[in-house]
């Protein structure tokens, strides 16, 4: 009997049901007569909702009879709250949606990336999200060429120098940053001719105006490499095999130690590479001792690396948003194979060096507005150089003579130098938002540097018999800087500006008079201002400029005890350096972007070595560069997963105040003017239905021919002239193509790609005329999570 | 060697020349200059030592602007200037700046193109030494080949075509002395009837010479064997390792002069001007005859660099102070034309050509019977040529160069 019962409750129960319920459906469109897809609805105070489909409709179902407020919301429109009373028959209702502006501003502000908010600063820096392509066996030189307004030179292979150029000023002139650090106390271990892109998030390259929290006196601009943050989980490793028996393997990882607040890391890579690639050289016959020019190998030229680095910390504690400890050890081997003469086949000398870094970074706000970011690391750094061969080399691999030579294979005399250096350095980062638009930094960042060694074939001092090395030098620098960051106009405006004050302490070997040691002090100040001036939502303006110094190294206010003198009078290079820069989409779809940039840099007290009489040479300040330049970049984003950039840059670098000397107005030399890059990109997904993606890429660049030398204007060739007498002194123009494609799996986080740089095989050559390498397969496999 | 704290130093010092009214022809136009006879080394980059090697039509004279030389070829390494011989120049590195004997020949269209090369790699005080001898052959050294046999080539078609072997006679010396590392020949190749004369040094670790000794080999051109290698007891860098410093000489009556400023660099004596003599027909120093500053020169000069000899006259450029050991005061402006009497040994200033600075290490040159003396200082971008009269003992500035700052001008 009751078993009927509860039956026929149950049967009362779903007929109640049944019956006292019914649907809400209805059509979502905005002002425009626009249908909207993925607008929430929600009953309120119930869990029945929906979100409307592609034609803006919707349906909720079994919505029992009762009154309710129907919740109907989307990110960038106004929220509506409708009444709705549901008794037993369908609801269908028609709802318009209007356009929240300013919340939309707020989220698309909020919404953008780290890289977005760097590129969109007052400050003109270039973003480069190497995280998206770390999949490429793309050297990370080739991925920084690929920028407007910068060049990136390689004298030869893997792990040989290289020497950037931004703006128009190289060398010295730019300087290098990890995380917001000068790199000095990493020696090697992260140049970028050397460091695997799997360790690098980003890589900003800032032109001619560097913010104060990159702590250092740069005359014309700044590479900042940007590793991950320790703030999530990751995982990155990778294989990759190339030509000239080119290995390189890199892991790249961070773990949150689930339930506590700690986490510990690991970054590591290893390269080894032969750099065997055959190259036009000069074959010296012996019975005659003409040259001929004959296809050869480079012999002597490998290179074996290694770093590691594990870091430890806590993360989002009370006294710490960040506190991670990094240990790291860093090897290098490389085998010499030229100078700055392709004639001489170095074969034997050799350079190591080895580091031993530890660093701690303490990051914390304070309050909800004021921050700080606080870092510091020591290193013990070893250099040995030995070049003790009795041999001569040719292109051949033959040793040619054998004798008790004096000199050695890469200078005038034997080297076996061991050299100890000790660096430490210390930032402070402070932040206070004052209000929404205003906040105030201050840095100050602290470098020094301990150095000494041995050398027993050095020459010694000829007064006192003093070999120099084995005199201690330091040489002490503080970089202080404070900002004021402010947005005016509803944010239409905002600008950035910066007081800088530069301050060194030296002291260095004086092997003449009656003290071991001589110092120098010297105090200098910089200022500088950008500004950003939003048009529209599409456009922007942006002005930069900034007074800026940069102080003379030690050895160039010492010299080297021998044959380079002294000058304790030595000025710090100077310049001024302008950037106006104009950002535009170029349609209404967003696919067509344009960035120009036109930049003026006037840099005065250049140092150069200059000789005094034939015996000796002294650094001294001379001549000023003016450099005026455009650059350029279209970018095309297509719907359809194709992307394509080209960049063209051209800067007209002139050497001016030389004392009347007939190279007055000359370009500067060894410098490139004129170089244009394409790049082009292409996604598949699941191309034929494989469960892969494929990414197929390539790039053009191009660099117009160059002087090696000071040329006096008369003699100098127009762009594009080629009938031209003096062709050793010239760096002929250089066409690099390179493709690519990378194969990623949908179901294994695992990728594969193939790379073949210098695809035509073209003779490429970079400073002092040496050629770099032909043609070179890669192949890389990466596993990421 | 002081820190030199106070010293200034100018950039470059360049003179201005405007070209003699009685040469108008020589350079037409389009600023290209015509049926040279004489070339000059110019530089118009201090820092990485780069210039113009220029032709000329006759001794240059008057006002030269180098920014306006458009026949000029671009060196490097331009501050070790060559050597005119038979209607070419035989500089000592090439136009990438490798060191070696490199033939530049004059084409129809008054340039000099690269007419043959030969490396000689680095040599004592990092010069590199040849000679020439005839239009088919010439000596030079290069250790990276031997460090005890002489080389020959042939400047026709600037090819080695053998060496000559004096191991013998170098090991002989070689065994006498102690701490000798490595050997080799430099400093100067001359060559005067048939003979040839080169320094030969024997050297420690360090590159220094090991003995207080100066030694000369002498050669045979005709038979091109070693004859012997004659000894003067002083070390004496002679030449200075560099071709035409104008330290190696003659006088009217053919007698060979041979000088140098420093010996080992490493010496306490520290700079210290001397000459030597080999007179004509004869194979040995003159015993009788010798210049040493420190020893002669009344007023305490001794940095000395020079010198063409005319009238048993010496001129050469030398500091009027003395200069230490730690060679403080080099580059003071205190660099002046002497006359020195090789009779009295005694110097004597030319006042009327201007103090300069020691820019060049080259000595004055003789041309049309006068020596010419290069003088820089504080004017600017210029740089001068004065000449000096010896019969009425008057100077002259004959070249002004605007922009440039000139080493040598040689005669094809």
């Amino acid at each position: 009997m009751y078993k009927n019962y509860f039956f026929l409750i149950g049967l009362l129960f779903f007929m109640t049901k049944l019956i006292g319920q019914s649907s809400i459906s209805g059509h979502i469109l905005d002002v425009n007569g626009k249908n909207l897809l993925g607008v929430n609805l929600l009953l309120k105070g119930t869990e029945l909702g929906t979100i409307s489909d592609y034609n803006g409709n919707f349906e909720i179902k079994k919505v029992p009879n009762g009154n309710y407020n129907l919740i109907v919301s989307s990110i960038g429109y106004k929220k509506q709250i409708i009444a709705i009373t549901i008794h037993n028959k369908p609801v269908i209702i028609k709802i318009l949606m209007y356009e929240e502006k300013e919340a939309l501003k707020e989220v698309l502000l909020t919404g953008k990336t780290h890289q977005q908010k760097k590129r969109e600063a007052p400050i003109k820096i270039d973003v480069i999200s190497v995280d998206k392509i770390l999949e490429r066996a793309t050297p990370v030189t080739t991925i920084i060429n690929q920028t407007s307004g910068v060049k990136v030179r390689q004298s030869a292979g893997v792990g040989s120098p290289t020497i950037v150029n931004i703006n128009g000023l190289q060398g010295g002139a730019i300087r290098f940053f990890k995380n917001g650090i000068p790199t000095d106390y990493l020696g090697r271990a992260f140049q970028i001719g050397l460091i695997p892109s799997n360790l690098i998030s980003d890589i900003e390259i800032y032109k001619g105006v560097l913010p104060i929290q990159l702590g250092a006196d740069a005359l014309g601009g700044a590479i900042n490499i940007v590793t991950k943050k320790t703030d999530h989980n990751f995982l990155n490793t990778s294989y990759s095999i190339g030509a000239f028996n080119t290995h390189e393997a890199s892991i790249n990882a961070n773990y949150l130690i689930p339930k506590t607040k700690i986490q510990a890391g690991l970054s590591s890579y290893y390269i080894y590479s032969n750099n065997n690639y055959n190259f036009e050289g000069p074959v010296l016959n012996e019975e005659t001792q003409n040259y001929s020019y004959e296809t050869v190998e480079r012999f002597h030229d490998g290179i074996e690396t290694a770093f590691v680095q594990g870091n430890f910390g806590v993360h989002d504690t009370k006294y710490a948003d960040i506190l991670n400890i990094e240990m790291s050890y860093f090897n290098f081997n490389k085998e010499i194979q030229t100078g700055n003469n392709i004639t001489v086949a170095i074969g034997e000398a050799t350079f190591k060096e080895t580091n031993k870094i530890g660093s701690i970074t303490y990051q914390k706000k304070i309050t909800s507005n004021f921050k700080i970011d606080l870092f510091s690391a020591f290193s013990k750094k070893n250099t040995i150089q030995k070049d003790l061969s009795n041999n001569k080399y040719n292109w051949l691999g033959a040793i040619t003579s054998t004798d008790n030579f004096t000199g050695g294979e890469t200078g005038d005399t034997k080297t076996d130098s061991n050299i100890n250096q000790e660096s430490f350095v210390a930032r402070l980062l402070a932040s206070y938002k004052i209000n929404k638009s205003l906040e105030l930094k201050l840095s100050s960042t602290y470098n020094s540097k301990n150095q000494v060694g041995t050398d027993p074939y050095q020459s010694t001092n000829f007064t006192t018999g003093i070999q120099p090395i084995t005199i201690p030098s330091y040489y002490k620098k503080t970089v202080s800087g404070i900002s004021a960051y402010s947005k005016l106009f509803e944010g239409k405006i905002t600008n950035e500006f910066t007081f800088k004050h530069f301050h060194l302490n030296t002291e260095s070997a004086n092997i003449f008079g009656d003290v071991l040691t001589t110092e120098k002090h010297n105090s200098s100040f910089g200022w500088g201002n950008s500004t950003k001036y939003k048009i529209n939502s599409d456009a922007f303006l942006r002005i930069s400029f900034e007074n800026t110094t940069r102080i003379p190294e030690s050895e160039e206010y010492f010299g080297d005890n021998l044959f380079n003198l002294s000058n304790a009078n030595l000025n710090p290079e100077k310049s001024k350096n302008l950037n106006i820069g104009y950002y535009s989409n170029l349609n209404t779809s967003k696919t067509l972007f344009l960035d120009i940039n036109t930049f003026y840099r006037d840099t005065n007290n250049f140092i150069r070595k200059l000789p005094v009489g034939f015996v000796f040479t002294q650094n001294q300040n001379t001549d000023t560069q003016i450099t005026k330049g455009i650059e350029s970049s279209l970018k095309l984003k297509l719907q359809n997963n194709f992307r394509a950039n080209i960049s063209i840059t051209y800067q007209d670098m002139r050497r001016v105040n030389t004392g009347g000397s007939a190279i007055e107005n000359s370009r500067t030399p060894n410098t490139p003017y004129f170089f244009t890059n394409l790049n082009v990109f292409k996604n598949y997904k699941h191309p034929f239905r494989l469960p892969v993606f494929i990414d197929l890429y390539a790039n053009y660049n191009y660099t117009e021919q160059y002087l090696l030398t000071a040329t006096s204007k008369i003699l100098e060739p127009a762009l594009f002239e080629r009938d031209i007498s003096f062709t050793d002194l010239i760096i002929p123009e250089q066409h690099q193509v390179d493709i690519g494609f990378t194969v990623k799996l949908k179901k294994l986080p695992i990728s594969i790609n193939t790379e073949i740089s210098n695809l035509i095989n073209s003779k490429l050559y970079d400073e002092f005329r040496i050629q770099k390498p032909s043609r070179a397969f890669r192949l890389k496999v990466t596993y990421k999570l | 060697m002081s820190t030199m704290k106070n010293r200034l130093f100018p950039l470059i010092a360049i003179a201005t020349i405007i070209m003699s009214c009685g040469s108008d022809d020589d350079i037409n136009t389009n600023g290209v200059i015509e049926n040279e006879a004489y070339a000059m080394f110019i530089q118009t980059d201090a820092e990485a030592n780069t210039g113009l090697l220029v032709p000329f039509s006759e001794l240059p004279a008057g006002e030269i602007d180098v920014s306006a030389i458009t026949n000029g070829i671009q060196i490097n390494a331009i501050r070790t200037p060559g050597i005119g011989y038979g209607g070419a120049v035989y500089n000592s590195n090439n136009s990438a700046g490798n060191s070696g004997i490199q033939k530049f020949s004059l084409s129809d269209d008054n340039t000099f193109f690269d007419d043959g090369f030969i490396p000689t790699g680095a040599q004592y005080a990092s010069g590199n030494m040849f000679g020439l001898i005839s239009k088919t052959k010439g000596y030079y050294s290069n250790s990276d080949v031997s460090q005890t046999a002489m080389q020959i080539f042939n400047p026709e078609t600037m090819q080695r075509t053998g060496e000559i072997d004096c191991s013998t006679e170098i090991n002989a010396i070689k065994d006498e002395l102690e701490d000798v590392v490595s050997t080799s020949f430099g400093g100067f190749v001359i060559e005067r009837d048939g003979k040839v004369f080169t320094e030969v040094y024997f050297t420690n670790e360090s590159g220094f010479q090991v003995i207080d000794k100066t030694y000369v080999a002498v050669f045979d051109t005709a038979t091109d064997t070693l004859d012997k290698i004659i000894v003067w007891d002083d070390y004496i860098l002679l030449g200075y390792g560099l071709k035409n410093t104008n330290y190696i000489n003659f006088d009217e009556d053919n007698n060979l002069y041979l000088n140098g400023f420093i010996g080992n660099f490493t010496d306490p004596e520290g700079p210290n001007f001397r000459s030597l003599r080999i007179n004509n027909n004869e194979t040995d120093f003159d015993t009788t005859w010798d210049i040493n500053a420190q020893r002669d020169f009344s007023n305490g000069e001794n940095f000395a660099l020079g010198g063409a000899i005319i009238n048993n006259k010496m001129y050469v450029k030398m500091f009027e102070n003395t200069i230490g050991n730690d060679f403080s005061g080099v580059a003071a402006l205190d660099y002046y034309a002497y006359e020195i009497d090789l009779d009295t040994k005694q110097p004597t200033k030319i006042n009327d050509i201007p103090v300069g600075y020691w820019v060049s290490v080259y000595g004055p040159s003789l041309f049309d019977d006068k020596p010419y003396f290069v003088v820089e200082n504080d004017d600017e971008g210029k740089a001068y040529f004065y000449s000096y009269d010896t019969d009425s003992n008057t100077s002259e500035k004959e070249i002004t160069i605007i922009g440039g700052s000139p080493t040598q001008i040689i005669k094809l």
